[in-house]
This record gives structure tokens, C-alpha cells and sequence, in this order.
């Protein structure tokens, strides 16, 4: 079987990790190093890895822990809002889903009783006063309700 | 989904209740555990994406998680432990989306004007080409082991695979990285 670590990894990893080498090696470690392939491998990366970690950490701009945990609240907040503007959002749609299916059964009961007075009457005969009604049906139709109903659901 | 307003946000807060926003740690045991994990933790962020906006945003993430898991820890090590692991989860996540398997780039690197400076810049770029060419679990075995100095047990919990497994993992990788410095050098 092939042989994948060597006894003394611990030691070279330890000499790499305290800056000690190569100035206070002890000798018989060199020399163990130069000859076992696995450990010549285990200081030559943790070498590499050290002096890159040292380099990065000093570098390093990180975020303040009062920024990260901020938008940690936040977030959070956020989430469960949606969590619970959801089944709201649902009972909505099922409320205007029913009203509609309501509305539309009134309408075919009344139908047979609303149809004389849905024929179009004959406009030029109309009088002033018959003008100005239908002229506030249509502003009620066309102009109040849509307001209304922004008013209604808009935030504030 | 459409965004929630300020005063939706305000209107519908009484309501959420305190288990539904809550980050399961007081700021104060954060701060400590941000103070003593958070630089290292960037830096292994950064290391894998090559990306200082990246390892920001991967590091916000990695503490929510970390805050919004009722978990219990056994020790300050096991809790590291799982704080890598989301970020290794994160940063694989990360490449899949990019399909982008580059791991270290120059672009923030601060320019080097001494002597010193340029020798650690060079030897930088022979890592970073060498560890591009590795396994993302490769990378992840080396990075804790020769960077942070973490054990085989440490190593194969963030890792997710038996800690029996790992002494291999690091053999080959090792071996291929070491093969790589050398060649490059050459």
C-alpha cells in the first residue's frame, strides 16, 4: 500500500506555522525533509499557504460586525414579513376571487328584472336632466371609482 | 415576488411574532465571534473567489445563516467549523452558478513597490494558478489544513466526508499542488 503521510507532517506544519523556518529548524528535521518526499511536499505548500494567509489577513478590509449584523436584523425582519404577508396575500385574491363569482351570480338571477331597463334608450329625447345623470354615472364609473380604489390600496 | 414597502414593513411588524425574526445569538456574543472568525473567514472567501465585492457578500451571508440556525455547539471549534462549511457551501453554490472555476484573480491585489513585496506577489501567482487547476474540495482540504491549520476531523466536517478520507484527499492534492509550485517555478 502507498504510503500518504509521514509521522513528522505535524512537526514541519508546526515549524512553518511559528515562522521558525528555516532559521531555528533543528538540523536532523532538515535533513529528515530533504529526504521523505511528503514531507518536502508539506513544507513547500504550507510554506505557500502561510505567507499568502499572512499577506491576506493584513490586507484584509472586512465590514464592520455592527454593519453585518444590522443587515442580519433587517433581513431577517424582511423575511418573516413576507412569511406573513403571504397567506394575507392569498386571502386576498380568494376574497376578490369570490366577490367576483358572487357578483356574477346576482347578475344572472336579476338579469330577466334588469333587462327592460339595460335596452338603449333613445338619446336624442332625453332632457337635461336625464343628461346630467348618466354625465355622473360616468364620472362616478370612470373617474371616483378608480381614485377610490387607489386610495383604498395604496400604502398610506 | 414584488418588494415590501417601508410602511408595509411597519404595518405588518407587530404581527410577525419574535420566532419569525429572530437571529438566534445576542449581538454582543456576534461581536466576539465575528471579532475572532471574521477575518480569517474573508480571507479563505476571498482566497476561493478571487473577488473582494464576492467575499463581502459571501461573508454577510455565511453570519446570517450562522444566525438564523437554532443550533446547539459543542465547542468555539465546532461552531468554525460549521461557519466554513456555509461558506464552502456558498462558494461552490457560487461557481456552479458562474460556471466559472477561476480561483484567485489579481484585481484587488495591492501593488508591490519593494523588492519583498514582489517576491510575495510572485510566489502569490504561482499559488493562485496552481490551486486554480485543483478540485474545489482540493481546495478546500488545503486552505484549512496549511492556512488555517485545522485537523483532519475539522477538515472532514466542514467537508462533509469521513474523516478517514481526508488523509488521502490531502495526500493528492498536496502532492499535485507542490508538482504545480515546482513547475511553475522552473
Amino acid at each position: 500500500m502507498k504510503t500518504v503521510e509521514c509521522l513528522r507532517e505535524m512537526e514541519v506544519m508546526e515549524i512553518v506555522g511559528c515562522g521558525r523556518w528555516p532559521d531555528q529548524c533543528p538540523e536532523e528535521l532538515r535533513i529528515h525533509i530533504s529526504a521523505c518526499a511528503i514531507c518536502k511536499d508539506v513544507l513547500d505548500v504550507a510554506l505557500a499557504f502561510h505567507e499568502d494567509r499572512e499577506t491576506a489577513l493584513r490586507d484584509a478590509q472586512i465590514p464592520s460586525a455592527g454593519l453585518v449584523w444590522w443587515r442580519a436584523e433587517l433581513r431577517a425582519r424582511q423575511e418573516a414579513v413576507r412569511r406573513v404577508s403571504r397567506p394575507i396575500t392569498l386571502v386576498e385574491v380568494f376574497g376578490a376571487a369570490a366577490g367576483a363569482g358572487i357578483g356574477i351570480a346576482l347578475l344572472s338571477r336579476a338579469w330577466p328584472w334588469l333587462k327592460p331597463f339595460l335596452s338603449l334608450p333613445d338619446f336624442a329625447t332625453f332632457s337635461y336632466l336625464q343628461w346630467s345623470v348618466v354625465a355622473c354615472f360616468a364620472v362616478a364609473i370612470f373617474v371616483i371609482a378608480p381614485l377610490a380604489m387607489y386610495l383604498a390600496l395604496s400604502d398610506d | 415576488m414584488r418588494d415590501i414597502t417601508l410602511s408595509e414593513l411597519q404595518r405588518l411588524e407587530p404581527i410577525t411574532t419574535a420566532a419569525d425574526d429572530a437571529l438566534f445569538m445576542d449581538q454582543d456574543t456576534f461581536q466576539a465571534l465575528y471579532d475572532r472568525t471574521a477575518r480569517p473567514l474573508w480571507v479563505y472567501l476571498f482566497r476561493r473567489t478571487g473577488d473582494s465585492q464576492a467575499a463581502d457578500d459571501l461573508l454577510q451571508e455565511t453570519y446570517y445563516r450562522l444566525l438564523r440556525t437554532r443550533a446547539v455547539y459543542e465547542s468555539e471549534a465546532h461552531r468554525k467549523n460549521y461557519l466554513f462549511r456555509i461558506a464552502s457551501n456558498l462558494v461552490n453554490d457560487l461557481h456552479r452558478r458562474r460556471h466559472d472555476h477561476v480561483v484567485l484573480s489579481e484585481e484587488n491585489e495591492p501593488a508591490s513597490t519593494d523588492a519583498d513585496a514582489a517576491g510575495r506577489s510572485v510566489r502569490h501567482t504561482d499559488l493562485s494558478r496552481a490551486m486554480a487547476q485543483l478540485k474545489p474540495r482540493q481546495r478546500d482540504a488545503l486552505w484549512l489544513a496549511y492556512a488555517e491549520g485545522s485537523t483532519h476531523e475539522e477538515i472532514a466536517k466542514v467537508l462533509g466526508v469521513k474523516a478517514a478520507s481526508i488523509k488521502l484527499i490531502l495526500f493528492r492534492a498536496r502532492r499535485k499542488l507542490a508538482k504545480l509550485m515546482r513547475g511553475a517555478k522552473s
